[in-house]
């Protein structure tokens, strides 16, 4: 796979992947992270290179929006929230990356594989 | 606690931000390696561990400046876009229309606390024209409504911010007239340049605040599609 469709893979995924776990309510940037990095048995990780510059172009795009709060701790914390965009978005995002995985599927197994 | 927000802003520093975004940057991301250091601390790891983790999360500082200054750069253009560009173009378009209907059309002149207000159905329907043009093309380009209705507003905000200087430089300029006429003067004056026309113009606007953006990024990278 050349390095152009290979970051763009990346990129898509890690569009999806944060859209799924903001659906569930609002987060702040880490917790974006170690949730994805749970939720997926550590297979995507996040840098603060790749969630950050991400955040803030999904931001762009309207599809999250942002607001700093102040934690318990008294600490400011940058929350993101999917905005209706951005629910919306997550739609055909996941029907194109099921489409994507099961045509892979039907050309090399990559199911069973 | 480390101090990460000193060592963020000094890996940042070369990085090229506005200093506003780049504080909010910077506190976003000390905040970050806080929370990944306080996690590795209740994982049961000693604070030297811990430090080294939080920023080992950061694994290349040039590249992660350089992502978000290209994110961050995007995001102002992309507001100067939505926002800037058609509200200053609407603004001009705006005043010039107003100007060339000053000169043609004759206004009814209202009586007001002593002074007048000179009003017309034409300037108003220029205004009702120029909201509905300023939010319909923020729209079309993807703003969202709020910015819609900022660009929308946009003439009669630049009318604001020049009535005000006008008004702080009367203040102390012209000392020979009281300060009570110069305010009901502004008063008026804010009224009939900045109050009603931001009335027309948000009725133009209306229908575009409602609607969704009609402007539909492009289909998400990485993904081929038959379709």
């Amino acid at each position: 796979m050349n390095k152009s469709i290979s970051s763009n893979v990346k990129r898509g995924s890690a569009e999806l992947a944060v859209l799924s776990v903001l659906e569930v309510g609002p987060l702040h940037g880490y917790e974006i992270a170690k949730r994805i990095e749970q939720q997926t048995a550590g297979v995507l990780k996040f840098d603060v290179a790749s969630l950050y510059p991400l955040l803030y172009q999904m931001e762009k795009r309207g599809w999250v929006s942002a607001e700093w709060e102040k934690a318990e701790s008294g600490r400011k914390r940058r929350c993101y929230e999917l905005t209706k965009e951005g629910r919306k978005r997550l739609v055909p995002l996941r029907q194109q990356w099921k489409s994507f995985f099961e045509a892979l599927n039907r050309l090399a197994g990559v199911q069973n594989a | 606690m480390p101090d990460f927000a000193s060592m963020v802003r000094e890996r940042l520093s070369g990085t090229q931000l506005g200093d506003e975004v780049r504080e909010d940057v910077v506190r976003e991301i000390a905040g970050h390696m806080e929370s990944s250091f306080e996690g590795a601390l209740q994982r049961g790891m000693s604070p030297e561990a811990a430090k080294v983790l939080a920023v080992l999360g950061v694994q290349d500082w040039e590249k992660s400046g350089r992502a978000v200054r290209n994110a961050k750069e995007d995001l102002m253009n992309e507001r100067l876009r939505r926002m800037w560009v058609p509200g200053v173009c609407v603004s001009v378009l705006n005043f010039a229309a107003i100007n060339v209907v000053m000169r043609t059309v004759r206004p009814s002149i209202v009586p007001f606390h002593g002074t007048f207000l000179a009003l017309s159905v034409w300037w108003w329907a220029i205004y009702v024209a120029c909201g509905a043009l300023g939010s319909g093309w923020c729209k079309r380009i993807g703003g969202t409504p709020r910015e819609r209705l900022v660009v929308a507003l946009f003439p009669a905000m630049m009318t604001a911010v020049l009535l005000t200087m006008a008004f702080v430089m009367a203040i102390f300029v012209d000392r020979q007239v009281m300060l009570s006429t110069k305010v009901i003067g502004i008063t008026a004056f804010w009224i009939w340049a900045v109050m009603i026309p931001a009335v027309f113009l948000l009725i133009g606007a209306g229908p575009f605040l409602r609607e969704k953006a009609t402007f539909v990024d492009a289909k998400p990278k990485g993904i081929a599609t038959t379709a």
